[in-house]
């Protein structure tokens, strides 16, 4: 059984998440294209390089508020997964594809929005055109992240439900985004080691979107155009495997799901 | 009597004191304890046990109970088992269900008790939905642990339709797929209850009484086999009470409801009773028989059933004794008036 029209339709009318994916992204791309541009040397590589970065970096961040809006809200169906899974025609795999669907149809649009955004005001403010080099990329690249955001928070959820409890829940819907800014500003700055950066889920995004949208491969660090480049093959096969176990340590989590009251996760 | 009251206080509300499981020679001395007192009870009940002037059960009513223990003579076919359960919440130090044992075949019951007495929590380990410690409850013939896909159980439990956030009207498409029915006959109640203005909110947007006529509803909808039952009347005005056990009484499936409200029982005279005390499973009775149900302090020669509380022995006797259950609005009432 499939929820995944019905759930795909939740999200898309999720005004919160349009605030937090688009419009809080939107200020920031303000300020990266007006404020923090001053100090970038001339010419057009500069311009793209500098772009990129910022389009990658907020992509990632916007995708993690669908983590977040997932964790959240899955915190309140316990019961309803729990008794859905055994007096319904649901089941934990089925459920798991059909928010992972929801979660690709967002975070396409999310990505779209941020290129769409990016384009617009880097291109304006740089008087010259500053567009994604490789849109099916970055769409394919979406869907993938979209996916595995759904399935670390979904996973990470579980843990907590099944086993932590609920008041650890604060911790854990902040953590995808934790993470986010974590591994996304070091690679903006910090030469962090090759294998780090594939087996890294969220280093492997931020250096795909950037690809995709430079046409250029992503660096070990990406505001230093000379550090040594990034192979996008191994950084699409350690995003996949990543969203494989996430979406099957989900499935299992989720047959084991625990009812609980959402009272349990007050602090005070 | 007032040494009685001396020794034993206000029986409700009071302080859960339990054998302390976690001990198993004191558990075991407690059981003991109980299996002497039991025999001297009258056995299962029938309706030769109820005497001349009442009414036999009802083919529906199901299999005989030894009254007091809750055990049921069991056979096949039964849609809802539960075998000395026990379950305890987390952080908690008292067992919200203590032992209880029953079967419901294809027939309906009735379990009242006081607020807080483990109603809802047994439904729930029913449902899966409540950390079960000790003990086996099976559905549909399948342990509750591992069971799947059965769409034949409904409930009105609010927090099993917390699915997404979405409108009611939404959500009974949801719910229809998911449990492979049409849509058309839970719309048509909808309507029938005066709902239809509800469809467009979601349930965190409608009031205690709508949402819990949305739940009924949605129990008894997609032709269950087991529907299950939280206080569904709580809230509910009485036109929209009357359609409702109109609908409980016409309905196919077995069916267990649990209240705090005695008088709802004249509305069920053929269903089976049981009385949940403390957590403990007591019965099983006959409803319509609740005129001629008394409750006594202490163990009584005539009792047909005997419990314990926290705060001492309680018997319920049939045609005489000391509180009769009838002048009681609801239990927490009652036992007010012994203590």
């Amino acid at each position: 059984m499939s929820l995944a029209v019905p759930y795909t339709r939740a999200v898309l009318t999720n005004w919160y998440l349009w605030f937090w994916g688009v419009a809080f992204m939107a200020f920031w791309f303000v300020l990266g294209a007006y404020v923090f541009s001053g100090g970038l040397p001339p010419g057009r590589a500069a311009e793209v390089d500098y772009t990129s970065a910022w389009f990658s970096v907020m992509a990632l961040l916007s995708l993690t508020t669908l983590a977040m809006a997932i964790a959240t809200s899955m915190t309140y169906g316990t019961s309803a997964l729990a008794f859905g899974f055994r007096f319904t025609r649901l089941t934990p795999r089925g459920y798991a594809l059909s928010l992972a669907v929801a979660a690709g149809v967002m975070g396409l649009l999310l990505s779209f929005i941020m290129a769409l955004v990016v384009s617009g005001l880097f291109s304006a403010h740089f008087h010259t055109a500053i567009t994604p080099a490789n849109l099916p990329a970055i769409a394919g690249i979406s869907v993938l992240s979209g996916a595995f955001m759904m399935g670390l928070a979904t996973a990470l959820v579980l843990v907590v439900v099944n086993y932590l409890g609920l008041r650890n829940m604060s911790f854990v819907e902040f953590l995808p985004l934790i993470l986010s800014y974590l591994f996304g500003f070091t690679q903006l700055f910090v030469a962090l080691p090759s294998w780090f950066l594939y087996l890294c889920p969220w280093n492997d995004m931020e250096s795909l979107l950037y690809q995709a949208y430079a046409g250029s491969p992503a660096t070990q660090v990406l505001t230093q155009g000379g550090s040594a480049a990034l192979w996008w093959p191994l950084s699409v096969a350690g995003l996949v495997g990543w969203v494989v176990m996430l979406l099957g340590l989900a499935a299992v989590l989720l047959r084991r799901i625990r009812s609980v009251s959402f009272q349990e996760g007050r602090q005070i | 009597m007032r040494q009685f009251e001396e020794q034993v206080g206000s029986l409700f509300p009071c302080r859960h004191v339990r054998p302390n499981y976690d001990r198993p020679e004191e558990f075991s001395v407690r059981q003991k304890t109980r299996l002497r007192r039991r025999p001297k009870l009258p056995l299962p009940m029938s309706s030769e046990d109820w005497g001349k002037d009442s009414p036999p059960l009802s083919p529906r009513n199901g299999p005989r109970t030894d009254l007091g223990t809750g055990r049921t003579a069991t056979g096949p076919g039964s849609r809802l088992s539960f075998r000395n359960v026990f379950v305890r919440y987390p952080g908690s130090e008292v067992d919200a269900v203590s032992g209880a044992s029953l079967d419901l075949h294809r027939e309906k019951i009735v379990i009242v008790g006081p607020n807080g007495c483990g109603k809802s929590s047994l439904l729930k380990a029913a449902l899966g939905l409540a950390p079960v410690t000790q003990g086996t409850v099976r559905v549909l013939g399948e342990d509750v642990r591992s069971i799947h896909g059965r769409t034949g159980v409904g409930t009105n439990l609010e927090e099993v339709y917390r699915l997404m956030t979405v409108p009611v009207g939404r959500l009974i498409s949801i719910w229809a797929a998911l449990k492979g029915g049409s849509d058309v006959d839970l719309r048509r109640s909808i309507d029938a209850f005066g709902l239809t203005s509800v469809v467009d909110r979601p349930l965190f947007r409608l009031s205690t009484g709508q949402t819990k006529l949305i739940g009924n509803l949605f129990a008894l909808a997609f032709a269950p086999q087991l529907v299950l039952l939280d206080e569904p009347f709580d809230n509910v005005d009485f036109a929209r009470r009357r359609k409702c056990i109109d609908l409980l009484l016409r309905s196919d499936a077995s069916i267990a409801l649990n209240t705090h409200e005695l008088d709802l029982l004249h509305s069920f005279p053929d269903w089976g009773l049981f009385f949940m005390f403390e957590g403990q499973l007591i019965g099983r009775f006959r409803a319509g028989d609740i005129d001629r149900l008394y409750v006594n302090r202490g163990v009584r020669e005539d009792s047909l059933a005997q419990f314990h509380t926290s705060l001492g022995e309680v018997s319920v006797t049939l045609g005489r004794g000391e509180v009769p259950m009838k002048a009681a609005a609801n239990l927490d009432y009652l036992l007010d008036r012994i203590s």
